[in-house]
């Protein structure tokens, strides 16, 4: 199987769901206003506009990471498919990077890709949650913590079909 | 919502968690179904050390914690799976509250709180629920 190409990002997406983290995030959309001032360039980043960024890049670099463990086989595909989900779906709630995300490489086999990608996503779900704790929007807190929880759930599950990881 | 509501609302669903525990747990058997017995064993220690957590809290905070209710209305619940379905309701439910919990608080009550969320979401696979998208939030995942 082909290694996976770098994940695309869709303007329509990145657009609505820029709108939908404005709001998680308290920042107005301009724009649509004709009476709205431009915002200058040398205007603070809104800390939770990062934190979002941050989490959008980390889950699109772990999304990348098990994409591509899970074009070794059908049996880790099988595996990988549920957390596979989880990220797109949670990527198309935060604003995918602009930069495509770089494939990274897989050495050694199966079950060390396997090893590899387990230990990113706990690196993930610990990530989020902190990240979770720093917002301070009360939704992108809360939007945080359910994608931490759902990385948990999906760890527990595919240690199940596989026995514990190392 | 203040803090301290988000506090109060969050504990009125453990009294009844525990509530609910207790009487699932009283319909299991032992010997019969060890493994959920156990599960549901788990629950209600759990659910218990966070019921006594949020009265701290809210006492910390100079209020009175919300009472538990006289009574709650328990769907019928008997044999393993009627049980096992009633024990991953209630466990959907308090990651629900967790998740509000999580934007009504700061600092260590959110750390709790997200923490808590997450072991209800965990626990919900014990009771044969299936992984979400976004436990306790589900709404993100119909957009």
């Amino acid at each position: 199987m082909s290694p996976a190409a770098p994940l695309p990002t869709s303007r329509r997406a990145a657009l609505g769901a820029a709108v939908g983290l404005a709001v998680l995030t308290g920042c107005d959309v301009t724009g649509s206003d004709p009476e709205a001032s431009p915002t200058p360039p040398s205007a603070a980043v809104d800390p939770d506009q990062q934190l979002a960024d941050r989490a959008a890049a980390e889950v699109a670099g772990t999304l990348a990471l098990v994409t591509a463990a899970a074009g070794r086989g059908r049996q880790l595909a099988r595996l990988l498919d549920g957390l596979v989900t989880v990220h797109e779906a949670h990527l198309q709630v935060l604003v995918p990077p602009a930069e495509t995300t770089p494939v990274p490489e897989l050495r050694g086999s199966a079950e060390e890709a396997l090893d590899q990608v387990l230990r990113r996503e706990r690196l993930t779900q610990r990530r989020l949650a902190d990240w979770s704790v720093a917002a301070a929007s009360g939704q992108l807190a809360r939007l945080l913590a359910s994608m931490s929880a759902a990385i948990a759930q999906q760890l527990v599950a595919t240690e199940q079909r596989t026995g514990p990881a190392a | 919502m203040s803090e301290l509501d988000a506090l109060q609302g969050t504990l009125a669903a453990e009294h009844a968690a525990v509530h609910v525990l207790g009487a699932l747990g009283s319909r299991t058997s032992a010997s019969a179904t060890p493994g959920l017995f156990s599960a549901i064993t788990d629950s209600y220690a759990a659910h218990r050390a966070r019921r006594d957590e949020l009265v701290r809290w809210v006492r910390d905070l100079g209020a009175t914690p919300v009472a538990s209710e006289p009574a709650y209305r328990l769907r019928p619940a008997v044999g393993p799976e009627a049980v096992t379905r009633a024990a991953l309701e209630l466990e959907q439910t308090c990651a629900g509250h967790y998740a509000w919990l999580v934007a009504g608080t700061t600092g260590a009550r959110r750390r709790w709180a997200v923490q808590a969320l997450t072991n209800a979401a965990v626990r919900e696979l014990t009771f044969r629920g299936s992984p979400e998208i976004f436990p306790g939030a589900g709404e993100y995942a119909d957009r």
